[in-house]
Parts: structure tokens; C-alpha cells; sequence
């Protein structure tokens, strides 16, 4: 299990990798957490010890950087990654797309002046709008102003909070990472069941600022998130331009015709809503899933009682699951049930159950 | 426990919904197991049971094998006798009698090789 307490609090760091412009990056104005790594350092031991201690990782200098160094417990920091102006996006994708890119995901930034190049890059690897952080001039040469626009960036980023999700930077990725680890699967393999011609139609119930949209691919996907929060609904339309973001009115009825999606999942969010709107909004996800669709519910089933919001409320996972069969009548097949354990915590709370929906399709 | 309402759940109540996930997970990865045994050994009642007809049928066929090769001795112990008894009567002293008959002469001709 990782050691959360050596990045968070005081113990934690942001680690600036500034390879070629490691003088000019010492010269800037900095929080005294700050450590910052030359072109020498990359791959020494000293650069492995600061990544142990990172909760935020820039890159200043990509091409002088290799992700090798890099292990799965460090993928969990928030990585602000400076995109050098003279290059390509092509060019910028074969160098650095699989090993680096392609694991940026909804809670890392990517720091470009360039609008042209954020936009090809972001349509090639599903990123959010709000990921990108525009500054002014060139990010190389212009490094203390970066490096300040990034500082300045950080206690803002990555979201708001939202369904009890820890708006620490480094602990809110982290957790991301671990539902990602179970749901992400269950997203592909609900896809591989389907005919790839047809576009795959996916809702998301309790989208919030649409971190999962992301993880489908906008040319073989519909995806559709839907909120009760209009402030959440607007960042998400933002994040997203080209996804579909509704309000999901008091009476929680999802405004969409019956078995209109393929997969309809939620992360966190009945805990938000008492018994008998979990049992409307259970009734209503069943209804607008097609027979041998999917219903993914990614939920905490224990609760430590450590929060302070005032609208939890709890239900173990027995008690859930007889929920789930009363409001289906009976008509899904328990596919697959995954327990999580979050980062730095000994407990086992959070839950994924898969259900496929029985039945016959209406034409 | 009321579950409609916020309460700060006690040490207890964790310990107990966090076993209720574990249990039921286990539940959940024993059925699957148990279920993916009888898939595995479907197949392999599928295969045990080809095989045996295989088997069967390798059987029979050896049967009939031996049958062939027992009626083939006995057709060439039969022939070696046809032409034993032939070879008897053609040199005994009265082939000439047995040399006016025409069926005695295709005889000859077929198992001691004559031009007779």
C-alpha cells in the first residue's frame, strides 16, 4: 500500500522537473515545499526519493525526461506537464504518447500557449478543457512565469469538491486511480459485448464535473451525464464540449425514453440520497437500460463517520443489494462485485457491482 | 439503525458494513468459482465422453481387423489345400482319367500353374 502520509501535509512536495532550465527555475520565487530537479538528476536515486514524497509532479522540460523512472504509486500525483512550443502534436505523440500522455487523465494539466496544438492533443486523448492551463508567451523561455502560473494554479486545481470526493489534489487523483482500476474494465468489457457499428450509449447518473466522461472514446461513444448540481453541470459542459450534460430534476426521474443506453453507471452518489430517493433512482437506472445492458454502481458501503457533510446517507452493501432486487423485480444477473480499498486507508469501504438487465428488447 | 436518517456510524457499525462487503464478495467469487469449475468441466465430460466412444469405435474396428485376417488364413490354409489335394491326384496313376475332365483341367490350370 502506498505511503499517503509522506505526500500529504507538511511531508508532501512538489517536485518541479526542470531538466535544461534548472537554473532559471532556482532563480524563481517558490514555496519552500518546492524541490527542483536538473537535467543530472533524472536518473538518479535523488530524483526516485523526491517522486516517493511528490504530491505534485511538473514536468518544465519533457524531452530531457524519461517516465521510467517512474513507478505506479507515482502516477497517482498530479502531474503538470509543460508542452514544449517547437513541436508538433504529431511529432509530440510519437515521442511522448504512449509512455506519457496516454496516462494523463482528468486530475493532471497540461500547460500549453498554443490553442491549435491543446486542441488536436486534447481530442486525441480525451482530455478536460479545465486540464489545460494557458500561459502567456513561450512556457520555455518564459519558465519563472510558468512555474508561477502553476503555483498559483494549484490549491484551485484539479476539481471542486464533489460526492465526498477529498479535494486534496493528490488523494482525489489517487482515489480516481483506484475506482479507474475496477470500473475502467467493466467499461470495456461492456463494450466488447456489443457490436462495434452501433455507437455505444452510455449515462453517467450523478455526473458531477464529468471526470468520467474521459474514459469513452467520443467516436464509437454517446456519452450523456446527468446532475442535480447546475454549477457542476456547467463545468462539465465545459470539460466536454462535444458530450451531453443534463439536470436531473428534484423528482429524479431520468428524462430520457426507456432501454435508451447500453450502460448506465454512477460513482458515489446514492450515498447522497435516502432511502427511498436511492429506490427512485435505482427504479429509474433500470428502466432506461437495454435488456443486456449494463448497470455499473460504484458505491461506499462503509462509512467512518469522519465526515462533516451533513447529507450522508449510509447503507451497507446487503441492505444495497436487496434494494437493487427489489426495484428491478428481480430482472439482472449479478455480474461481477469488487470491494476497493483507498489509498492510505485500512478499511475495505467501497463496493462495485455490475448487474446486467434481463429481458427481452422492445423493437 | 434508522437508514433514512445522518447518523455518525460507531466502530461497530464500520466493522459490520465492512464485513458485509467482504462477505458478500466472497459470496459473490465463490459462485463465480464454482461456476467456472462446472463451465471447465463440462467440456471435459464433452471430451471423456468422445473419448470413449473413440474408443468403442477403435475397438470394433480392431474386431473386425481380426475377423479379416482369420478368414484370410483359413481362404489361404484352404487354398494351400485345394492345391495340395490337386497336386495328389494330378501324380497319382490315374490322372490320366482325371485329364479327360474339363472342370480337372481349369482346376489345374488355375492352382498349379499348368498348361495342361
Amino acid at each position: 500500500m502506498p505511503d499517503v502520509s509522506a505526500r500529504t501535509g507538511a511531508n508532501g512536495q512538489a517536485v518541479i522537473y526542470a531538466g535544461r532550465f534548472a537554473d532559471q527555475v532556482a532563480d524563481a520565487d517558490l514555496p519552500e515545499n518546492c524541490i527542483v530537479l536538473g537535467e543530472r538528476e533524472a536518473p538518479s536515486c535523488k530524483l526516485t526519493r523526491a517522486l516517493d514524497r511528490a504530491n505534485m509532479l511538473i514536468f518544465m522540460d519533457l524531452p530531457s525526461f524519461s517516465t521510467e523512472t517512474m513507478i505506479s504509486d507515482h502516477w497517482d500525483v498530479p502531474i503538470f506537464v509543460v508542452i514544449p512550443s517547437d513541436f508538433t502534436a504529431e511529432s509530440l505523440a510519437a515521442t511522448c504518447g504512449p509512455e506519457l500522455f496516454e496516462q494523463l487523465g482528468f486530475f493532471d494539466r497540461i500547460v500549453t500557449q498554443n490553442s491549435a496544438l491543446w486542441e488536436v492533443l486534447r481530442q486525441k486523448y480525451h482530455w478536460a478543457e479545465s486540464q489545460r492551463i494557458p500561459v502567456a508567451g513561450n512556457p520555455a523561455s518564459e519558465v519563472t512565469g510558468t512555474v508561477q502560473a502553476l503555483m498559483k494554479a494549484r490549491p484551485s486545481s484539479p476539481v471542486p469538491e464533489e460526492n465526498g470526493i477529498d479535494p486534496d489534489s493528490y488523494l482525489t487523483k489517487a482515489l480516481h486511480r483506484v475506482q479507474a482500476a475496477v470500473i475502467e474494465p467493466r467499461f470495456a468489457a461492456a463494450q466488447e459485448k456489443r457490436d462495434t457499428k452501433v455507437p455505444f450509449d452510455v449515462l453517467e447518473v450523478g455526473s458531477g464535473v464529468g471526470r468520467w466522461a474521459s474514459s469513452f472514446h467520443p467516436a464509437n461513444t454517446r456519452f450523456v451525464g446527468i446532475d442535480a448540481r447546475e454549477d457542476l453541470l456547467g463545468e462539465a459542459r465545459a470539460n466536454f464540449p462535444d458530450q451531453r450534460f443534463d439536470r436531473l430534476g428534484p423528482d429524479l426521474l431520468l428524462p430520457y425514453r426507456e432501454e435508451s443506453f447500453d450502460l448506465v453507471f454512477s460513482v458515489t452518489v446514492m450515498h447522497l440520497y435516502s432511502t427511498s430517493a436511492k429506490r427512485t433512482l435505482l427504479s429509474e437506472m433500470w428502466r432506461v437500460v437495454r435488456p443486456g445492458g449494463w448497470l455499473l454502481l460504484l458505491e461506499n458501503f462503509v462509512f467512518t463517520g469522519q465526515s462533516e457533510k451533513p447529507t450522508i446517507y449510509p447503507m451497507s452493501v446487503t441492505e444495497f443489494a436487496n434494494l437493487i432486487v427489489d426495484t428491478t423485480a428481480e430482472q439482472v444477473v449479478l455480474d461481477h462485485v469488487e470491494s476497493l480499498q483507498y489509498p492510505g486507508e485500512d478499511l475495505r469501504r467501497g463496493g462495485l457491482i455490475s448487474l446486467m438487465r434481463l429481458g427481452v428488447p422492445k423493437i | 439503525m434508522s437508514r433514512d436518517d445522518f447518523y455518525t456510524p460507531t466502530d461497530t457499525d464500520v466493522l459490520r458494513m465492512e464485513n458485509e462487503l467482504l462477505v458478500f464478495e466472497v459470496r459473490f467469487l465463490k459462485a463465480q468459482l464454482s461456476a467456472s469449475e462446472a463451465e471447465r468441466q463440462r467440456p471435459a465430460a464433452r471430451f471423456k465422453r468422445q473419448l470413449e466412444e473413440t474408443r468403442t469405435r477403435l475397438e470394433e474396428t480392431r474386431t473386425r481387423l481380426e475377423e479379416r485376417e482369420n478368414q484370410l488364413a483359413r481362404a489361404k490354409r484352404a487354398e494351400q489345400d485345394i492345391v495340395s489335394l490337386l497336386g495328389l491326384l494330378a501324380n497319382s496313376p490315374f490322372s490320366w482319367f482325371f485329364g479327360l475332365k474339363q472342370s480337372f483341367r481349369v482346376l489345374e490350370r488355375r492352382y498349379l500353374d499348368t498348361d495342361a
